[in-house]
Formats: structure tokens, C-alpha cells, sequence
């Protein structure tokens, strides 16, 4: 049997891969629990495709069938139009960077990083080992053993080792969740950079959403096996579909609201006697009950007697905390009339004063900056899973908040 | 408290430290191994009592006289080490990988040998390769064996024994190198274009060296002086070099001579084991 | 970065101003010294002390399963002596063989301390050697009232005749057993069981050297009881040819019991007291007194120097010399009672038992009876020595 049928099918040069990688239908269960419910998902060929999900949400489920480490219940997975769900997992053309790394601790980093090709019985194995050591910048370490390198170094060697052998998919499962924070940062810089000068495709399984976000051309985000929303970052991140996506991405200020009416393109929409437009297009209800949402950042926060221009919606209320956190400052404010909070993050780009608590003010947004999501979900969903302080911050923030509110009143 | 005796103190703490252990080991290893070589050097017969003469004749008599018992204790011994590890090293992965829930049961059922007396676990084995037995029938249909001919009290039968009554020594420690592998290395190789078979030829097996090489130390050292084996399953042309000692020791009152043997029992195998680690090199593994 | 942390060095220099060298020294000569202490040995060191305190229990080291014993374990003769005199006796099971006893015990009586048993019960050339080593106290016959009943045969022999230091316990008798179903014939004769081709591979003798050379001293009409280094060498040299002709199997303890039963082995010297009990179980194995006569063994009752209760020891020997008591013990143990008026107490126990012979041997069975001569520890090193190079060893 020669290499190339062992594997499937294989290319023999680097940036030429082709091929989509499709799940159709995938489930998944494990002991009555469906982790992979029915997953569609076509990742385009030579993109970073990131899987971002809270843990839990089936994404590794999914990566593993992928790899071959996980068998189907239902469904197929195809590479290149090529249906590989029943090719057992060593002969697939595809690689993992695993999130223990799992290097083999009795070979050095140049036979680590040859296992692949050895097994494949490449030609040419030294010149292509000491190229990728060289990418990566390990050269030096090549007759190391794992257990002498740094936790970056590893990563790095896992990254290597998967690439050399230019694999149609390469699959990374959190690899970066071992290292520290300003390691990661620069491990995803790289990442993405290989991952481009190469052409290969990625896919990129995390629940740092900020990771995610950072690195991949596409993002799917996860939940209960599966995909909530498909789409570039900043679709998902400017137009979330699902209270979940808008929670699980960075924040979001989601307000119960009833939608009066449409015109001119815009969707009137009541939310605590107060009126807020949306754009009709970044409606995604279809009843009248929805939440009405926008991000802190977007919110700059005036004094009364400040005045919202045509463009923009304006809410009124009253300061109930702020907190300072060197780029800015959090306010929670309470909407008058109502037991709301609107969480605003102001930029602390000039010299100001804080607001006091009990100031009244006024929220304003530019319009295109809102969005309504179907009223009957949790408006909750996706919050204080995702990696990123912020979110639980300002929860102890609205919390504080309301309990003050109750001693006041 | 001045900086002096506080310095003083740190000074003893380490011998204070080591003492209960150094004590231990002077009385039970050091002790006895020093008699043993003074009692080698001495000349002399009971009835007239044992004299220290620094006998060195003593060796030169038990190399010359005994070298077949040693060459055959050896080999007995690495023959057995080699079926024991043959045996264990499946048994032990099977038991590690495909197991499941049954894995420490079985693990005890493999020790569990043990815990009958060595007499009765030897002298099963007469009953196993009886004459009239299954297994000695079963050489026979196939023609290995003459109807004239038979499996007890020959080399084959103490073999055996060596090999059964030391399996769990080398299961036991090929299990825990095995059980200690992280999965996802076997995982990974996988995902590397390993089959199987190739898994566990690049990645497991190296892995499990340190197991294969603690439990070839802990088989063939014991196996190498033992004693009863050979004297319930062997004859005339088999006893080996532990059943000389015995003999000598017991029987003739000979104790110089004795221990002159048990002395060069001991410096041939701490000889064997040294050389095959340094071949081994089994501390470069990791 | 290395993932090995630098190791703090144990600092052991610097110990009140020595070095390590020096401490490591120090310590060698420290224990080296210890150990000169037991650099020479002589056999006959300090005798120890005896004893006569009046305690209410003694330790009898004995051969396993040499005394009446129910399926429990209890014992009850000694029952019965404890009830009779309010001394508990412990049975040690400690005897396997002569010489590993003896050189369990051997240390103990050379430096005087003495063994924790006031009774032992070793095989008749053993107790000779404590009592040429001075490790045997003489009796008090004065308090062995049924002495009397020792049978004329036992009463004077080689290794202690005037009974001075010992009684008899059990006698062994050591002949050819054969399981006929193996063999399909009854082998009667040393000469058959050595060379009878129909036999070959399924021999075996017994690793003890007096029972083996003294049978094999016999089928060449040599006295085991007084021979020469001719008559030994002979013996000797059957054996290698049996050896070599692939007619003996191997030498056994008596494990020869399973080989037999399975019939591994046709026909063996064995002892009488096993084979009757294997015989219970398999009627088609059964034993001979060689035609050209067998081994008598016998296990003593001994009192060793510095027994701790002398006086209770006595008790004991005395009470196993009644004629009730000893057909007890017969009708579990199955050896040669030494004890007169014992086979008519055996009558009411078990009549079968006693009108076996081996148990009961007639004048004319004794006459096929023969013991071996003591050997002093030159003698016995040489013969055991040429006995040894026969087994392999």
C-alpha cells in the first residue's frame, strides 16, 4: 500500500491543499445525552475557521470526529467532496494540534516533529523537519527532548509537528489555553500568520471568544451541539442573531421591549415607555416581544440637557454605580421608569468628571448600532461563560446596583 | 539562640535525618552481606570450628568446582525472564487497555498466585505436566513428544516453574509502565498516520521500556538463585546453583564453602545486571 | 529553560570538623567491628544453663502432623495431658528436615541461649549429634515410671544405648511403595526397581542419605548398621547408574506422595507411615519391605540443655509412654509404636490398625528391620558430600 492510499488523499505541495471540509448532519451521543445535535457546517478551504463555544457545547466532540478519534452516530464528513466518515482516523489527511500538546516524551524535538512523515515515508524528511523548525523558530532545540522546553516551546513543536505535514485540515483543540496571557497573545499573532503564509486550512476550537475573534476569518458559535450563528467576527459581534451569541461575545445590554410598529425602514420599538428605533434589517424576531440590544461601547452617556441627533436612540435614566478601570468607566445606569439596567462603557478619553450616582442622564447610540433578538429566549444565555472579565464585572455592578436601589427604596 | 549553634545544628540535621535509615541498612544488608564474606574466607570443618584464615582457596575451589551450576542457574534464570516477559508484557496490556472496568480485578487475579504458599504453587505444577496430563497428552498427538518421554523433571518443568512462580514480578511493573501512558499520546501518534501497530511499536512500547527493564531485574535476579524449583520439579541433571548452597550449607556443614558460592552468586549477578543497563541505557530514556 | 530544578547537595561536610571521608570511615569501622564479634565459630561453645522453673506451659518441637490431630487442629492427647496435669503443651510444627531445623537451632545452642522448647523430636542420628555436641540432657529415669514400656527392639540403639538421653516417639520404616496401577506389578526388590527396564523414567529415591544408601546398602548385602567406604562407594555407584541407564527419575522429599498419585512416578522408596495413609485413599498403591530388608528410622523425645522446664518435660515423655496414649497417637500417625502394650490398647480404637505389621511390626518383621550406624560430623560431611554429588549437587 503505498503512502498516498494509506492517507486518502494527500497533496504533495505546500498552498495547493484544496478541498472544503463538510460536516453533513453530524450527532453525537454519549449516555443518552445528545453532545452533537444535527451539526451543519461547511469551513472553506484556506481559511481560519474558529469553533467558539462555551465547555461543553460539543465543539472537541466535534473536532474528534473530525480528527477520527470519535465515530459519528449519525451523519458524514467530507474533505475535498471526499466522504471520510467511515476512513479510520490514521489514515485521514488530517492533523490536530492537541491542548496537551502530547508531544512524545522519548523523542527528541526533530523526530517529534518527523513522526508524521516517517509513518508516511516521505521523501526528503530532514529537509522539510529543519524548514518548520525554522518557521517556528526552534531550530536550536531540534535535538532537545520535550520535557527540556518551555510550555511555548512545546506549542510550538505541536504546531510543527502538525504542519510539516501539510495536512488538507488542521484541526487545534485550545491549544493555547496552557499559556499565559501575554504568551497567548503573541501565539495567536503567529498562528494566524502561519496559518495565511501557508494557505492551510484551519480549524481553530476555543471558548475565548476574544481568541476567537482575533484569529479566525470565520467564526461558528456553539451551544448544546449546535451552531447558534455562522459568520465573519464582526457580523457576529455587530449583529448577533441569538441572546447567546450577543452575551457569549463580548457584552451586551439586552432590554425587554414591545415593537409598536414599522416605518421607513426602521422598527418602533417600546422599551420602558421610552420609544427606540431599530433598523428593520437587524430585526431578528418575528413576534412583538423582543429584547432590544446594544453593546456598552456604543453608548456615549450625556447630561440632560444634552440632545440625541436624528440618527441616533436615546434612552433616559439615572446613574446607579460606576466603576474606573484605567481605559474607562463603567456606569450602570437604571432606566427611568423601569427596573432595567443599561450597562455604558465610556472611554476615558478626556478629562471629565465621574457622574455621580442618582445623576440623571441620557444614553444615546447611533441606530445602526442596535438590534432586537426574539423575546422569549433567556436574555441571560452566554453570559459568564466566556473568557473576559468584563462581563462578570459589570454583573456584581448591576447586582451591587439593584441592591442599593432596594435599600433606597 | 546565637547564629552559631543554629549554624551548628543545620550541620547535624542531615546525619540525624539519615540515621534511622542507615541504621536499618547496617544492620539487615551490611551485616549480614560482611558476614557472609568473612565466613567465605574462613577454613576449618564444624567438628573443629571455622577459623578466619582469609581462605581465598575457597573461591578458587567453588569457581572451579560449580561453573556448570552457575552457567546452568543463568540460563535457567534468562530463559525464564524471556517467557516471562513473552507472557506478562500481553497479559499487562491487555489488562491496561482493553479491560475497561475489569482492570484492577485482574490485576489482582494476577497477583493473587502469590498469596498461596510457593510449595503449593510449585507442586501444582506436577499435576499440570503430569504424565497422564493434558498438556503432556497434547505434546504427544502433536509428535513433539515420545511416548517414553516426559516433561516432569527435566529442565522444561523448572523452567516453567521459574517462569510461573515470577510472572506477577514481571507483570506488575510492565503494567504500571504501560497503565502510566497518557492516552493521548497513543492519540496522537495515531493522528500522525500511525496504525495501530505502528502506535504501539514507535510509541508505546519505548514507553514501557523502564517496566520491561524493572521487571527483568526483578525475575531474573531471584530466578537465578532460586532453589525450589529445581528441587520439586527437577532431577538430577538440572539442580541449580541455589540447591548447591542449600546442600552445602545444610547438609555438608560446609558454611566457607557455602558461602564462597553465595558471595560469587551474588558478584556474577550484580555483574550481569550492570552490563545489561549500561547496554540498555534505560536512564537516557527520558 | 530546563524543567529540572538545581538540586540542593545534602551538605555532609563539615560534622563537628569532620570530613565525609572521615565519617564514611568512621562508620565502616563501627560496623565492621560489630561483625569480628562473630568471625569465628566453634560448634561446642558455651553450654547452656538448664532450667527447672515450674511453669504451666512447655513448647514441643515436633515433625508436622507427627501427633494425633483432628480436622480442627486441636490435639487431643495433649487435651487430655493438660487436663491431667495443668501443663499446656505447644506443638511447633517446626521440623521440615533435620539439617534445616538444625540450622535453625544451631546458633542459639552454640551460644548458649538455649532453644525455647523443653521437648524435641528429631531423627535418631540428629539427637546423636546434640548429644555428641552436649545438647542433650541426660533423663531422670527416675521420673520416667513407663520407660518400661519401651519395646526390647528400640532399647539399645547405636546412637545413645543406654537410653540415657532419649525414648523413641515414632519409628520409620523405609521401603519401596509402588503404585501398581502404573507399574502393573508388585516390586518387591531394590535390584527390580534400580534396573527393571519396564520401570525406566519411573523411579525415584529419597534425597535423605541415610534412607537411600541404607536401603541400597542392603540389596548388596552390606549392614547398613556397620559399613565400610566399600560398601558406600557401591552404593554410590548404583545409583549413578541408575541414573544414567534413565531409570531414576529424580530424588524426592516426600513430595514423592504426588508424583505417585498421579502417577508420574511407578514405584519410589518411600516411608511406611505416608504410604498407608496414600494407600486409604488409593488402594492400587502399595508398600514393600524390600526383600533384602528396609531402613528403621526413628524420631526421639529429647530434652535439650537449657530447656526452660525440665520437670514438665519429663511429664510429657512419661505420659506418651502409656500403652492408651501411644496407640492414640499410632492410630493418626501411622509409624512404628514404640511403645509395649500399645497394640492391645490399639484393638479397641482401630483392630485394623492393629494387625498391620507396619505399625505393629511381629519378631519376624523386625527381622527385615535395620538402623544405620551414627556418624560423627568428619564421617557424616564426607558421606553427605559423596550422597550429594549423586543428586546433582
Amino acid at each position: 500500500m503505498t503512502a498516498t492510499e494509506q492517507v486518502g488523499v494527500v497533496s504533495s505541495e505546500v498552498g495547493a491543499i484544496e478541498g472544503d471540509l463538510e460536516l453533513r448532519g453530524l450527532v453525537k451521543r454519549y449516555s443518552g445525552t445528545t453532545v452533537v445535535d444535527s451539526l451543519d457546517l461547511t469551513i472553506p478551504s484556506g481559511q481560519l475557521f474558529a469553533l467558539l463555544g462555551p465547555s461543553g457545547c460539543g465543539k472537541t466532540t466535534t473536532l474528534r470526529m473530525v480528527a477520527g478519534l470519535e465515530q459519528p452516530d449519525e451523519g458524514s464528513i467530507l474533505l475535498s467532496g471526499n466522504d471520510i466518515t467511515q476512513l479510520r482516523g490514521f489514515r485521514r489527511p488530517v492533523n490536530t494540534v492537541f491542548q496537551s500538546y502530547a508531544l512524545f516524551p522519548h523523542l527528541t524535538i526533530f523526530e517529534n516533529v518527523a513522526f508524521g512523515l516517517r509513518e508516511r515515508r516521505a521523501s526528503d524528511i530532514k529537509r522539510k523537519v529543519e524548514r518548520i523548525l525554522e518557521t517556528v523558530e526552534l531550530s536550536a532545540l531540534a535535538q532537545r527532548k520535550p520535557a527540556q522546553l518551555s510550555g511555548g516551546q512545546q506549542q510550538r513543536v505541536a504546531l510543527a509537528r502538525a504542519i510539516v505535514n501539510e495536512p488538507q485540515v488542521l484541526l487545534l483543540d485550545e491549544p493555547l489555553g496552557a499559556l499565559d496571557m501575554k504568551l497567548r497573545r503573541q501565539m495567536q499573532y503567529e498562528v494566524k500568520q502561519i496559518q495565511s503564509d501557508l494557505g492551510l486550512t484551519f480549524l481553530h476550537v476555543t471558548h475565548d471568544q476574544e481568541e476567537a475573534m482575533t484569529m479566525a476569518d470565520k467564526i461558528a458559535v456553539m451551544n448544546g451541539g449546535r451552531i447558534e450563528q455562522m459568520g465573519a467576527p464582526e457580523e457576529l459581534y455587530e449583529s448577533p442573531r441569538t441572546a447567546f451569541v450577543a452575551n457569549f461575545l463580548g457584552n451586551s445590554n439586552l432590554l425587554p421591549g414591545i415593537v409598536l410598529g414599522h416605518e421607513s425602514e426602521l422598527a418602533m420599538i417600546d422599551v420602558a415607555g421610552q420609544q427606540v428605533r431599530v433598523p428593520s434589517a437587524r430585526v431578528h424576531a418575528t413576534d412583538q416581544s423582543v429584547f432590544v440590544g446594544v453593546r456598552p461601547e456604543k453608548i456615549r452617556i450625556a447630561r440632560d440637557h444634552d440632545v440625541a441627533a436624528a440618527g441616533e436612540n436615546e434612552l433616559a435614566g439615572i446613574v446607579l454605580d460606576s466603576s474606573y478601570t484605567g481605559i474607562g468607566t463603567e456606569y450602570v445606569v437604571e432606566v427611568a421608569g423601569s427596573n432595567e439596567t443599561v450597562k455604558a462603557f465610556v472611554q476615558n478619553d478626556s478629562v471629565r468628571e465621574r457622574l455621580a450616582p442618582g445623576t440623571s442622564v441620557r444614553l444615546i447610540w447611533q441606530l445602526g448600532f442596535t438590534f432586537a433578538l426574539d423575546g422569549s429566549q433567556d436574555p441571560h444565555a452566554g453570559e459568564g461563560t466566556a473568557v473576559g472579565a468584563d462581563t462578570q464585572h459589570v454583573a456584581a455592578v448591576g447586582a451591587r446596583g439593584r441592591a442599593a436601589r432596594r435599600k433606597r427604596r | 539562640m546565637t547564629s552559631a549553634t543554629t549554624a551548628g545544628r543545620r550541620r547535624w540535621a542531615p546525619y540525624l535525618l539519615l540515621a534511622p535509615m542507615v541504621v536499618w541498612l547496617l544492620a539487615f544488608f551490611l551485616s549480614p552481606l560482611v558476614t557472609l564474606v568473612m565466613g567465605s574466607l574462613q577454613s576449618g570443618s564444624f567438628q573443629e570450628g571455622f577459623v578466619f584464615t582469609f581462605e581465598v582457596a575457597n573461591y578458587v575451589h567453588v569457581v572451579t568446582t560449580y561453573w556448570p551450576w552457575f552457567l546452568r542457574s543463568v540460563a535457567f534464570a534468562a530463559i525464564a525472564t524471556v517467557c516471562a516477559l513473552l507472557i506478562a508484557y500481553p497479559l499487562a496490556y491487555m489488562i491496561v487497555f482493553k479491560s475497561g472496568r475489569w482492570k484492577y480485578l485482574l490485576l489482582v487475579l494476577v497477583v493473587a498466585p502469590l498469596f498461596a504458599s510457593f510449595l503449593v504453587r510449585t507442586l501444582a505444577w506436577t499435576t499440570i505436566l503430569a504424565d497422564q496430563g493434558v498438556v503432556v497428552g497434547a505434546l504427544r498427538t502433536v509428535g513433539l513428544l515420545g511416548p517414553d518421554q516426559w516433561l516432569l523433571a527435566t529442565p522444561v518443568s523448572v523452567i516453567a516453574g521459574l517462569t510461573y512462580n515470577f510472572l506477577p514480578f514481571m507483570a506488575l511493573p510492565i503494567f504500571v509502565s504501560l497503565d502510566r501512558i497518557d492516552r493521548r499520546l497513543i492519540e496522537a501518534a495515531g493522528d500522525l498516520y500511525a496504525s495501530g501497530f505502528r502506535a504501539f511499536r514507535r510509541v508505546t512500547l519505548p514507553l514501557s521500556l523502564p517496566g520491561i527493564a524493572a521487571g527483568t531485574l526483578l525475575v531474573f535476579i531471584p530466578a537465578a538463585g532460586d532453589f525450589v524449583n529445581a528441587q520439586l520439579l527437577g532431577s538430577v541433571d538440572t539442580q541449580m546453583i541455589g540447591n548447591v548452597i542449600d546442600s552445602q550449607y545444610l547438609r555438608a556443614l560446609d558454611y566457607p564453602t557455602a558461602s564462597a558460592i553465595s558471595v560469587t552468586l551474588i558478584v556474577l549477578i550484580i555483574g550481569l545486571v550492570a552490563l545489561s543497563l549500561r547496554r540498555a541505557r534505560t536512564d537516557e530514556l527520558f | 529553560m530546563s524543567s529540572f530544578g538545581a538540586r540542593r547537595q545534602l551538605d555532609l561536610s563539615g560534622l563537628g570538623g569532620m570530613t565525609r571521608r572521615q565519617v564514611m570511615q568512621l562508620a565502616a569501622v563501627a560496623g565492621g567491628s560489630l561483625l569480628l564479634a562473630g568471625c569465628t565459630t566453634k560448634p561446642t561453645g558455651v553450654a547452656p544453663s538448664n532450667g527447672s522453673s515450674s511453669s504451666d506451659q512447655i513448647i514441643w518441637s515436633n515433625w508436622p502432623l507427627s501427633v494425633d490431630t483432628e480436622d480442627d487442629g486441636t490435639i487431643p492427647s495433649l487435651v487430655e495431658f493438660e487436663e491431667r496435669t495443668g501443663i499446656r503443651v505447644e506443638y511447633l510444627a517446626e521440623i521440615n528436615s533435620n539439617d534445616e531445623w538444625f540450622a535453625k537451632v544451631q546458633p542459639l545452642m552454640q551460644g548458649g541461649q538455649g532453644i525455647p522448647a523443653s521437648v524435641i523430636s528429631p531423627t535418631d542420628w540428629m539427637g546423636g549429634r546434640f548429644i555428641s555436641l552436649d545438647w542433650a540432657q541426660k533423663l531422670d529415669k527416675s521420673k520416667l515410671a513407663n520407660a518400661k514400656n519401651l519395646l526390647p527392639a528400640f532399647q539399645s540403639p547405636a546412637f545413645d544405648p543406654t537410653r540415657d538421653y532419649s525414648l523413641a516417639w515414632q519409628g520409620w520404616l523405609v521401603g519401596i511403595a509402588v503404585n501398581t496401577d502404573v507399574t502393573g506389578k508388585d516390586v518387591r526388590t531394590v535390584q527390580e526397581l534400580l534396573t527393571d527396564p519396564a520401570l525406566k523414567g519411573k523411579v525415584s529415591l529419597l534425597t535423605e542419605l541415610r534412607e537411600t544408601t541404607g536401603t541400597l546398602m542392603l540389596a548388596n548385602g552390606a549392614d547398613p548398621g556397620a559399613f565400610n567406604d566399600d560398601d558406600f562407594q557401591q552404593a554410590i555407584e548404583d545409583i549413578e547408574s541408575a541414573r544414567q541407564s534413565g531409570q531414576l527419575r529424580r530424588f524426592t522429599g516426600n513430595d514423592y506422595a504426588a508424583d505417585l498419585s498421579q502417577g508420574n512416578i511407578g514405584a519410589c522408596l518411600a516411608w511406611a507411615g505416608d504410604v498407608v495413609q496414600l494407600a486409604k485413599d488409593n488402594p492400587a498403591i502399595k508398600f514393600f519391605i524390600p526383600d533384602s530388608g528396609g531402613v528403621l528410622m526413628e524420631d526421639v523425645l529429647m530434652v535439650p540443655t537449657g530447656a526452660p522446664d525440665t520437670e514438665a518435660a519429663h511429664k510429657l515423655i512419661d505420659f506418651y509412654y502409656e500403652p492408651e496414649v501411644a496407640a492414640q497417637v499410632a492410630a493418626y500417625v501411622n509409624a512404628v509404636c514404640p511403645v509395649a502394650g500399645a497394640q492391645d490398647a490399639m484393638a479397641s480404637i482401630d483392630p485394623e490398625l492393629a494387625d498391620n505389621p507396619l505399625i505393629f511390626p511381629d519378631a519376624e518383621e523386625m527381622k527385615k528391620m535395620f538402623t544405620y550406624k551414627p556418624m560423627d560430623l568428619d564421617e557424616n560431611q564426607a558421606r553427605q558430600s559423596a550422597f550429594d554429588k549423586a543428586l546433582g549437587l
